[in-house]
């Protein structure tokens, strides 16, 4: 009885979820239409299409995406990373700390994934071991990677040029596609099929609806969160490694306020922050919508303080719209 | 040879001569050497001239600007130094004929990764000159790099840019001036025996050319008393990258493990952070007009304010309100193909209570 009813919850959010990244892509055309026209129209050149914004807008959307994509999946679980600014910023300094030793690029690479999963592992044993909140928790080591990010690189940016970190944020495959684009696609591909195809990503699914029964039905709770943790470590860790070889220096504020670009994506994306709901297309689709507004206003010679202003609005109006779509559904069942 | 044909040939040369020396052909060539000479005098007559132009603060005779575009990022939007350097760029690119519309803007929030982003958006807009006001001098090398391949020449304005010229203060001359107008001060309050200590909040993330902003003051001072002296009473503040809240917290840092301060000379490196330095005395409860010498930097309507409230004693003046006069004159002479000194430094003067009327009319 208590399975038949979850498997028409899921449908039912399946439905909703299906309509509102639909809805969310809509929206992204939209968009994308009126940059190309108002770009052409105030310049009368085509900027916004030319290949010399799309590439670069995103290659700087990449990482931001890859972290995006795997802290949906720790946000339907109901829980939350703000690390993964603090571990950006980390990661960063280490990389060129280590560069600055002659240390070989592969190995600098490995290095700070590895901590990076630590920082993981951290995280997970405070949230599910010891049973801190989850916001609070990350908070904290928020703070924690950042210090120690600061005491690495004596509060001073560093240069880190490296044929492997270079590759990894400004490297092309087929001359055109940058190399992080690929990553993105490939996290992309990877976190859709957990979430939409694999018994994990019900279970993902199912702890965020309601851990107790998930736990009564013989889901390891903790484990799937630790899990989770651990690989918002290591994409916030590739993250910070694609920024450093973007901007070829490692520097402690890389990062900084990075974790609200990521959650408001997140949560455009339709994925809700009490847990249960959320779909990896649609956080795709809330990356784009952010990052496009971002780089069409700009392009438009539109003040940063107007830009913050457009950007709170479509947030708010979409996550209404979400609630609206959800509070009427609910009605008719 | 007949007279006849002697006086024909003699009318032919006589006529040629005449025509050659009215072609416009000849007479821009004569002009060219004359600007060659005149070039080769001073290396930069084109700037030069746009520069003579900008100062005098209305419509260029020329519009040498017209058929161009210039990108400007600014390094952080909505604080009155930078707003000041931005309306004046727009005024002087007005008053050089530049079409509104062709000048690109981004706004780069203190912050390197979105600094790149600016950079790689104005990239694709293909301006012919990108002034770059980006905070951390290292991320500017790459920055430099995407535009190199693009033929697109920079501008660097107080942070370094690889290969750019350099438009902004001298910043140990600056740092130099602060130094001695806080010797002055020193000397008038009973010497620096009655100093504890000298600290200087710095801008590490800079770069080397921004930390001489703080070390040019301690030079005044070891030149002065001997770096025997001073260097046991000076204190190096990391501020981060130039804002208040992080000046604040370094200087409540120092406070902390310094109780014994109460005499001190206090520096840093623009207004935004001496503010928050000062509101961090102020925090403990140890702010003392009397007792505490502050001579910082800048002097934009925050540093104005702060003279103006008896906050600080003095403030050497960069005139934000001034860098468009170097920075549209050098961006028209690089579009005209012409060459631009490697640096461009901006004219500064040590703004006190006394004088502060005279630069900046109470309004």
């Amino acid at each position: 009885m208590a399975e038949t009813r979850l498997q028409e919850s899921n449908k039912e959010r399946k439905k909703v979820g299906i309509s509102n990244t639909l809805m969310l892509f809509i929206v992204l055309v939209i968009m994308i239409a009126f940059f190309g026209i108002t770009s052409q129209i105030k310049f009368g050149q085509q900027f916004f299409f030319s290949i010399l914004n799309i590439i670069p807008m995103l290659s700087n959307i990449s990482y931001i995406g890859i972290i995006a994509c795997i802290l949906t999946m720790l946000l339907i679980t109901g829980e939350m990373d703000f690390s993964i600014g603090g571990n950006i910023g980390l990661t960063s300094c280490l990389a060129a700390l280590l560069l600055s030793k002659g240390i070989n690029g592969v190995l600098v690479v490995l290095i700070c994934l590895a901590v990076g999963i630590l920082m993981g592992v951290f995280n997970g044993f405070i949230v599910t071991r010891l049973g801190v909140n989850s916001i609070i928790a990350t908070i904290g080591t928020m703070s924690i990677w950042r210090g120690i990010g600061y005491t690495l690189s004596n509060g001073e940016s560093m240069l880190a040029f490296n044929p492997v970190i270079d590759y990894l944020g400004r490297g092309t495959i087929f001359k055109y596609i940058p190399f992080p684009i690929i990553l993105f696609i490939i996290v992309i591909i990877l976190t859709y099929i957990i979430m939409n195809r694999s018994k994990i990503g019900r279970r993902i699914y199912a702890i965020g609806v309601n851990p107790m029964a998930s736990y009564l039905s013989g889901t390891n709770v903790k484990g799937i969160k630790f899990l989770l943790f651990i690989f918002c470590g290591a994409a916030a860790s590739l993250g910070g490694l694609i920024l450093t070889s973007l901007s070829a220096v490692g520097m402690p504020q890389h990062g900084q306020g990075l974790e609200l670009t990521v959650v408001s994506a997140v949560i455009l994306g339709g994925t809700a922050l009490s847990g249960g709901k959320g779909q990896i297309l649609g956080t795709l689709a809330g990356v784009l919508i952010l990052s496009i507004l971002y780089n069409g206003l700009t392009m438009l010679n539109i003040m940063y303080f107007y830009i913050q202003i457009i950007r709170g609005i479509v947030l708010i109006l979409v996550v209404a719209t979400y609630e609206i779509r959800q509070s009427r559904a609910l009605r008719r069942v | 040879m007949s007279k006849t044909k002697l006086i024909f040939i003699l009318v032919l040369a006589v006529a040629l001569i005449a025509t050659f020396s009215i072609m416009p052909g000849c007479t821009t060539a004569q002009a060219a050497t004359e600007k060659t000479v005149a070039e080769s005098e001073s290396g930069y007559a084109l700037y030069e001239q746009l520069r003579g132009y900008a100062q005098a603060n209305k419509e260029w005779p020329e519009k040498l600007a017209a058929d161009y575009s210039l990108a400007f990022t600014n390094i952080m939007g909505g604080i009155p130094f930078c707003e000041s350097v931005w309306q004046n760029v727009q005024d002087q690119w007005k008053f050089a004929g530049g079409d509104p519309n062709k000048l690109y803007y981004a706004d780069n929030q203190y912050d390197a990764t979105m600094g790149l982003q600016n950079a790689d958006i104005l990239l694709a807009k293909k301006p012919d000159v990108f002034i770059n006001f980006q905070f951390d001098s290292k991320v500017n090398s790459i920055i430099s790099n995407k535009f190199s391949a693009a033929n697109i020449p920079i501008i660097a304005v107080d942070v370094p840019t690889p290969g750019a010229p350099f438009m902004g203060v001298n910043n140990f001359q600056v740092a130099y001036m602060a130094g001695e107008k806080a010797i002055e001060l020193v000397e008038a309050a009973g010497g620096i025996d009655a100093i504890d200590k000298i600290i200087l909040m710095q801008m590490p993330s800079g770069g080397e050319v921004v930390m001489l902003r703080s070390e040019g003051f301690y030079q005044a001072f070891a030149d002065k008393y001997g770096a025997d002296k001073i260097d046991p009473m000076t204190i190096r503040g990391d501020g981060g990258a130039g804002e208040a809240e992080q000046a604040n917290q370094a200087l409540t840092d120092i406070l902390s493990a310094n109780p014994d301060i109460e005499n001190a000379v206090l520096t840093s490196v623009n207004e935004q952070t001496m503010s928050g330095c000062i509101a961090a005395v102020q925090t403990a409860g140890r702010w003392d007009p009397e007792k505490w010498i502050v001579v910082t930097q800048g002097c934009d309507e925050t540093g104005q304010q702060q003279l103006r409230d008896g906050l600080t004693d003095a403030s050497v003046a960069y005139f934000p309100e001034k860098y468009g006069e170097y920075l549209i004159p050098a961006s028209v002479a690089l579009m005209n193909g012409a060459l631009v000194p490697p640096f461009l430094y901006v004219e500064n003067e040590v703004i006190t209570l006394d004088n502060i009327d005279e630069y900046y009319p109470a309004k």
